[in-house]
């Protein structure tokens, strides 16, 4: 009876985590081969972008592959833009109207480096996914928090020093985190290398939980939520 | 005499119903018309420190759209009529929606700063890590 009960509980837990396997019946090929398609095309009309490469997939779930795949094939990270933002956070955190003005002019660099060069940091990948999915109909939050590997994130005083996106589909919650999955950044010329990993695709909640910390708890999705 | 009289009045009183019904149709008719009547509209893109050049507008759910020049105007490419609704948007700012009304030939839509906060800080990594460094 017990055992019953356990295997009651275990396969419930499965049943409650958003995870890829839920949509394990769809092939992304389509999905991947129009992102390709779109390969190089420039960010002053995300409407149409957006429009062009979500209007022949028939499921929310390919509609938002499309958007994860182009942005993830098409944004580089810039490391300068990064170590900028780690370094004016820490420094000008006692000092919340300096860190305004800063935050202010660099949201502007932010914006105008990542319209003109496709350059950005982990917040840019967050608002293209998140636009480019409100544009086609889908509802998709940024999620701000902390990643594993930061020193400071224990003391509690550190600002947060990454963003993430959650996505609805199906009426379910999921987790991905375009910045790590577009590619990586090699120390020897601080140079972006693309080098897409599919695993932070919408990627199983206590498996992200191990690197990723929203500062809002519900938003680790994981079931004691 | 009096009944002459009375006659004129009611000549008039039908004279003045009937100015007044024509009068009320053509208003009706024109009313109509300007609902349905497309034209060309044109507009200025503007954020709260002033106009935005290279925004995008798009007519909502089509792929018409037209970018703003260097002083954030427009005029839209096709005429549009009451009840299309024009999507406004610049990276970085929140889109805004402008419903076309009945006589609008003219828009002003002004840009929200976006509340985004900028986050990414880099990752401090051990040295078997150090290739794996993400912004």
């Amino acid at each position: 009876m017990k055992h019953f009960i356990f295997l009651g509980i275990f396969s419930f837990t499965i049943l409650v985590q958003a995870q890829r396997s839920d949509f394990s019946t769809i092939d992304f090929q389509n999905a991947d081969e129009i992102a390709r398609r779109y390969k190089g095309e420039d960010l002053s009309n995300l409407p149409i972008l957006s429009l062009q490469l979500t209007a022949q997939l028939k499921t929310d779930v390919e509609r938002f592959r499309v958007i994860y795949k182009w942005v993830c094939e098409n944004i580089k990270g810039n490391y300068h833009l990064t170590t900028e933002s780690s370094y004016k956070q820490r420094k000008l955190r006692n000092d919340s109207i300096a860190l305004f003005r800063w935050h202010h002019s660099f949201k502007k660099e932010v914006f105008t480096k990542l319209l003109q060069e496709k350059e950005t940091l982990c917040t840019g990948y967050t608002y293209l996914i998140k636009e480019m999915s409100n544009l086609a109909g889908l509802e998709c939050e940024i999620i701000n928090g902390f990643t594993e590997g930061y020193h400071l994130k224990k003391s509690g005083k550190e600002v947060p020093n990454h963003s993430w996106n959650a996505i609805k589909l199906n009426g379910k919650w999921y987790l991905c985190d375009a910045t790590w999955s577009s590619g990586i950044i090699d120390m020897n010329g601080y140079n972006f290398i693309f080098q897409y990993d599919d695993s932070f695709f919408l990627m199983e909640p206590s498996n992200f939980a191990k690197s990723h910390t929203p500062i809002e708890e519900k938003w680790t999705l994981l079931e004691a939520n | 005499m009096k009944t002459r009289k009375t006659t004129t009045s009611q000549n008039w009183m039908k004279r003045i119903s009937f100015i007044t019904f024509a009068v009320s149709l053509f208003i009706g008719t024109s009313a109509v018309q300007s609902q349905n009547e497309e034209r060309i509209v044109s507009g200025v893109v503007n954020s709260v420190e002033g106009p935005i050049m290279g925004a995008t507008v798009v007519l909502k759910g089509t792929t018409v759209a037209i970018p703003t020049n260097a002083n954030g105007e427009f005029v839209f490419p096709r005429p549009l009529k009451e009840k299309d609704v024009l999507v406004v948007s610049y990276l970085g700012y929140e889109n805004v929606e402008v419903t076309i009304g009945a006589e609008t030939t003219y828009v002003e839509p002004i840009f929200k700063d976006n509340p985004i906060v900028i986050y990414g800080a880099l990752r401090v990594l051990d040295a078997s890590e150090a290739t794996k460094n993400n912004p």
